[in-house]
């Protein structure tokens, strides 16, 4: 694994999606991989997307609405967004009242695809 | 229907500047929708500007909240009240959250911060939406509204100050340090940790970009912020590869029992 490529790939989400405060990138069990944070707890954050991943994929599949996209959380303070990374890691970001949500989901693909690519290698 | 620039016309700003003029000229009433670097919306009524917002400039809610001028709690609960059938400033004046005043500035303060914010990143199409009958209007409209040409007049003001601003190397999306050691006094100083910029210093105080961008000039003026190449180096945490390239969990590790509630059946 390329760590420099992964953290790369976060600090770059933050740089180009207004909003986006601070991320992370954990295996699917919630164990940390890399994180871009400044006031969240990395290991804490990780388990907790974790957990927040797992809830999501299992509502989706009890009510039938098929694979997960993403789930996002929304507090009076910003926004919790977990992205799944393939079958075996997941993004969580987090971001202001004012995040561009509509944006992060498209720009987030790409991080998704590299994160993939690099969490193989 | 989308306005886009005309031929020749050429700062990426005045694309929004005119299809508001434009707009405000014919009565319109309903949404110009912002493309750029920034998205962004516009409400007019009766061709006057009632609301706008965008992620480039804190709106009404974290302008209150983060300035901790109005707490949570009430927030919550005159949206409750108000927001579902368009009252929200009846519910805040009427719960004696805000002055019926305070709401009037407020609505401005957010709008001019939120078309000066689109204006200053640039704008490469507005489409223009006109008003349905049952869709919800903005949660606080400005009431009676700004008159388009007196919208344009103020944010050509800013962005004149903005385009100076700029010559120190100040700009909505530059990222920031602090030059100076120990603990400031200063709020918008203790905030600037080179992960933000003016735009997140703004959302992060709860106060409005162009005031931001202002108090910034004198920081930067007297020395004590600068601005970044790019953002400092992330606080990273980077795991120890084991052989299928992810880590393993080992229990506890993560410290999670602290912050979930104690559970004594498990």
């Amino acid at each position: 694994m390329n760590k420099e490529a992964v953290l790369a790939e976060l600090t770059d989400l933050r740089k180009e999606v207004p909003g986006v405060t601070e991320s992370a990138t954990a295996s699917v069990d919630g164990m940390l991989i890399a994180s871009d944070t400044d006031q969240a707890r990395p290991d804490v954050l990780a388990a907790l997307a974790a957990t927040t991943l797992g809830l999501g994929k299992s509502t989706g599949h009890e009510v039938g609405m098929g694979e997960l996209r993403e789930v996002v959380t929304r507090c009076a303070g910003g926004h919790i967004v977990v992205y799944a990374v393939g079958k075996k890691a997941l993004l969580v970001v987090l971001g202001d009242e004012g995040l561009d949500v509509g944006r992060l989901h498209v720009r987030s693909r790409t991080t998704v695809a590299h994160l993939v690519d690099l969490l193989d290698q | 229907m989308t306005d886009t620039p005309e031929p020749g016309q050429g700062r990426p700003s005045g694309v929004l500047l005119a299809s508001i003029e434009r707009r405000a000229k014919d009565g319109f009433t309903g949404t110009l929708r912002a493309e750029g670097p920034l998205s962004g919306e516009v409400v007019l009524a009766g061709g006057r500007v009632v609301a706008a917002a965008t992620p480039g400039a804190p709106g009404v809610e974290p302008l209150l909240l983060r300035s901790g001028r109005v707490s949570d709690e009430a927030w919550s609960a005159a949206f409750a009240e108000g927001a579902p059938h368009g009252r929200l400033a009846e519910a805040l004046v009427r719960r004696g959250v805000l002055g019926a005043v305070d709401v009037e500035v407020l609505a401005l303060t957010a709008l001019a911060d939120a078309v000066f914010a689109l204006a200053l990143r640039g704008v490469h199409t507005c489409t223009v939406m006109p008003a349905k009958p049952d869709a919800p209007g903005p949660p606080l409209p400005a009431d009676p509204g700004l008159d388009g040409e007196r919208l344009i007049k103020e944010t050509t003001r800013r962005l004149g100050a903005a385009a100076r601003w700029q010559e120190l190397g100040l700009t909505a999306s530059v990222f920031l340090v602090r030059t100076s050691n120990g603990l400031p006094s200063d709020p918008l100083l203790a905030a600037v940790n080179g992960r933000r910029t003016a735009r997140d210093l703004a959302f992060a105080l709860g106060r409005g970009l162009f005031a931001t961008m202002w108090s910034l000039t004198d920081l930067m003026e007297a020395g004590a912020v600068t601005t970044a190449e790019s953002a400092s180096e992330p606080s990273a945490h980077v795991v120890l590869e084991t052989p299928d390239g992810l880590p393993k969990r080992l229990r506890g590790a993560s410290d999670i029992v602290r912050v979930l509630p104690f559970r004594p059946d498990r």
